[in-house]
C-alpha cells in the first residue's frame, strides 16, 4: 500500500517537472525580455522596459522585419485559407476512391517532409524563377507549409455541418453555389476563420523557409532573430521572441473559443 | 445594350458558378495546382539539381549531367560522419521523446478537466512558438554561468559550474523540448480512444500499477507512438536551428552543412545531392522501424502508415 503511494506521489512529481520542462522556456523568454542589462540572465536581476522601448522607437531594422513578418503572415492566411478551404470542400464532394485517396494524400505530403528540404528545394527552385527573395516567395513557401493544417481544420469542420440543410435548399431551387453560399457556409464560417488564424500563427513563427527564401530587405521577425543570436545574446531577441508569443496566443483565442483545447489537441 | 451587358455578365457568371457547382470537386483544382507547381516542381527540381556539375566560382553548370555530387557524398569522410552523427542524434532524440511524451500524454488523459486543459494547452502553446525561440530559451538555462548550473552548483549537487551550452547535451535537451509536442499529442490522440475499464479490469486481477500500463495501455499506444516517432526521427536527424546554437561545431547535422552549402559556399549541386541523401536515408531508416513493428510488434498497429 505504501509502496503504491509512493508510487503516485512519483508520478505526480515527474508530471509537474514535466510542465516545467515545457513552459519554462516560454517563461525565461518573457522574464529576460524586461532586463534592465544587456546580459541576458535568468532570473532577471533588475527590471526595465528599455529594450521594448527601443524595439517601438529605436531600431529600425526590427520594425522592418516586424513589417515584414505582418505581410508575409496576412498573405499566407489570405492564400493558404483560400486554397484550403476549397480543397476541403472540394474533396468532401468527390466520391470517395482512389483519386481523393491521392490527392488528400498529395495536399498532405508537405507536413512529413523534412523542413531543411523544403527550404532547400524552394530556395533553388525559386531562385531558377527569379522569385526568392520577394514576398511573393515567402507567402508561397509558408502557403506550402500551412495549407495542410487549414485543410484538416475545414475537413474537420464539415463532418458537422447538417447536410440535409444543403439538400432541402437543393430541393428548394437553390443553386449549388447558393446553397454552399448561403446554408454550408454560415455552418462552417467559425472553423475557415479560425484555420486562417492557424495559418497567421504558423507563419509569423516559421523559420526555416523564412530563412533561405528571404533577402535583407524581407527577413522576418524569426530571421533576424537568428542573425542577432549567431553574433552574442541580445535582450533584443526576448523582447521579440515575447512579442510573438504575445501574438500567436492573442490569435490562438479565437481558434481555442471555436475548437476548445481537447478537441484541438486531437486535431493538430 | 448597356443594360443587356450586366445581366448577361450575370448569367454567365451564374452558369458558371452553377456549373462549378455540378462539379464541386473541381474545387480541388487550384490546390493540387499549387501544390503540384510549388512542392513538386521544387522537389524534381532539387533532384535535377543534385546532379547538375558544380562550378568553382559558385552556384552550378546548367545542361549538365553528373553523378559526381553523389560520389562526393560517398567518398567524403567528413560528411559521411555528419551523416552518422546526425542519424545517432536523431535516434537519441527520438529514444528520449518518446518515454517522456508517453508519460506526458497518459498523465493529460489520466488528469481531470481542467488539469488536462493545463498539460495539453502547455503543449499546444509550445507547438506554435518559434523554432528559434525555443532553441534560443535554453541558452541562459543552460549556458556555465547560467541557471540549471547555478541551481545545481548552489544545491551542492556538483563542485564546478558546467556548461551545457555547446556540447552535445545542449542539442539533445533543446531537440527534445521541440519534438515533445508531437509526440505528446500523437499519443494523446490515440489514447482518448481507449477504454480504461481494460486497465482497471487488469488491476481487479492483480497487476501492479506500473505492470497495468506498460501491458495494455502502452501496446494501445502504438499507433500514437510511432506517428510522433517518425515525426520526431525525420525532423531531429536533420535538425538545422539546435545544434547550430546550442551545439559546437561538433554538432553539426547534415542539415548544418547543407545550409552551408547553399548560403555560404553557393555550392548548390552538393547542398541538393545532401538533401536527396539525408531524405532516402531517413526513409529508409523509418521504413525498417515500420516492417520491424509490423513483424513483431502488437497486431494491426501500423494500419496506414507508409
Amino acid at each position: 500500500m505504501r509502496q503504491r503511494q509512493l508510487g503516485t506521489a512519483l508520478f505526480r512529481v515527474s508530471v509537474w517537472l514535466l510542465l516545467a520542462f515545457v513552459l519554462l522556456p516560454v517563461v525565461v523568454v518573457v522574464a529576460t525580455s524586461v532586463s534592465a542589462t544587456p546580459d541576458v540572465v535568468f532570473p532577471p536581476e533588475q527590471l526595465s522596459l528599455r529594450y521594448y522601448q527601443a524595439f517601438f522607437f529605436e531600431e529600425a531594422k526590427w520594425q522592418a522585419a516586424f513589417r515584414n513578418s505582418a505581410i508575409v503572415a496576412a498573405g499566407t492566411a489570405v492564400l493558404a485559407t483560400a486554397l484550403g478551404t476549397a480543397g476541403a470542400y472540394g474533396t468532401w464532394q468527390l466520391t470517395a476512391g482512389r483519386l481523393r485517396q491521392a490527392i488528400t494524400t498529395l495536399l498532405v505530403l508537405p507536413l512529413p517532409t523534412p523542413l531543411i528540404v523544403l527550404a532547400l528545394a524552394l530556395s533553388v527552385y525559386f531562385a531558377r524563377l527569379g522569385i526568392r527573395g520577394s514576398y511573393l516567395a515567402l507567402i508561397f513557401g509558408h502557403t506550402l507549409v500551412t495549407v495542410p493544417f487549414v485543410f484538416i481544420v475545414v475537413r474537420a469542420v464539415l463532418t458537422r455541418v447538417d447536410w440535409r440543410t444543403h439538400e432541402a435548399a437543393r430541393d428548394l431551387g437553390a443553386t449549388r453555389w447558393q446553397a454552399f453560399r448561403e446554408v454550408v457556409f454560415p455552418q462552417i464560417r467559425a472553423g475557415v476563420i479560425a484555420a486562417a488564424f492557424v495559418a497567421a500563427i504558423l507563419s509569423l513563427h516559421e523559420f526555416l523557409i523564412a530563412l533561405f527564401l528571404s533577402d535583407l530587405g524581407t527577413r522576418t521577425l524569426p530571421v533576424l532573430e537568428w542573425t542577432a543570436l549567431r553574433n552574442f545574446v541580445d535582450p533584443m531577441v526576448s523582447v521579440v521572441s515575447t512579442l510573438l508569443i504575445v501574438a500567436a496566443l492573442a490569435l490562438a483565442i479565437p481558434v481555442v473559443a471555436v475548437f476548445g483545447v481537447d478537441r484541438l489537441a486531437r486535431l493538430l | 445594350m448597356s443594360e443587356m451587358v450586366p445581366s448577361r455578365l450575370q448569367t454567365a457568371l451564374a452558369t458558371a458558378r452553377d456549373r462549378v457547382g455540378d462539379r464541386a470537386g473541381l474545387l480541388v483544382v487550384p490546390i493540387v495546382g499549387f501544390e503540384l507547381a510549388v512542392f513538386a516542381g521544387a522537389l524534381v527540381y532539387l533532384l535535377r539539381m543534385s546532379f547538375y556539375a558544380s562550378t568553382p566560382d559558385g552556384l552550378y553548370q546548367p545542361g549538365t549531367w553528373t553523378l559526381d555530387n553523389y560520389l562526393q557524398l560517398a567518398t567524403d569522410s567528413y560528411l559521411q560522419g555528419r551523416l552518422l552523427f546526425s542519424l545517432r542524434l536523431g535516434a537519441i532524440v527520438t529514444a528520449i521523446t518518446l518515454v517522456v511524451g508517453f508519460v506526458y500524454a497518459y498523465a493529460a488523459w489520466r488528469a481531470d478537466g481542467r488539469g488536462r486543459a493545463v498539460l495539453l494547452g502547455a503543449v499546444l502553446v509550445e507547438l506554435l512558438i518559434s523554432i528559434v525561440i525555443k532553441v534560443y530559451a535554453w541558452v541562459p538555462l543552460l549556458a556555465p554561468n547560467g541557471t540549471i548550473s547555478s541551481l545545481l552548483v548552489g544545491s551542492g549537487l556538483i563542485a564546478e559550474p558546467i556548461g551545457l551550452l555547446g556540447s552535445e547535451i545542449g542539442v539533445i535537451i533543446g531537440l527534445v523540448y521541440s519534438m515533445l509536442p508531437y509526440v505528446v499529442l500523437a499519443v494523446y490522440a490515440v489514447l482518448t480512444s481507449l477504454d480504461w475499464a481494460l486497465v482497471e479490469a487488469a488491476r481487479d486481477l492483480g497487476a501492479s500499477r506500473p505492470r497495468s500500463v506498460l501491458e495494455i495501455v502502452v501496446p494501445q499506444a502504438v499507433p500514437g507512438l510511432l506517428a510522433g516517432g517518425i515525426t520526431a526521427f525525420s525532423w531531429s536527424t536533420v535538425a538545422f536551428a539546435a545544434p547550430s546554437i546550442l551545439g559546437s561545431p561538433g554538432e553539426r547535422t547534415v542539415a548544418s552543412e547543407a545550409g552551408r552549402f547553399v548560403n555560404t559556399t553557393f555550392d548548390w549541386p552538393r547542398a541538393a545531392a545532401l538533401g536527396v541523401e539525408a531524405v532516402v536515408v531517413v526513409v529508409l531508416v523509418i521504413g525498417v522501424a515500420v516492417a520491424l513493428i509490423r513483424r513483431f510488434g502488437p497486431a494491426g498497429t501500423t494500419e496506414g502508415v507508409l
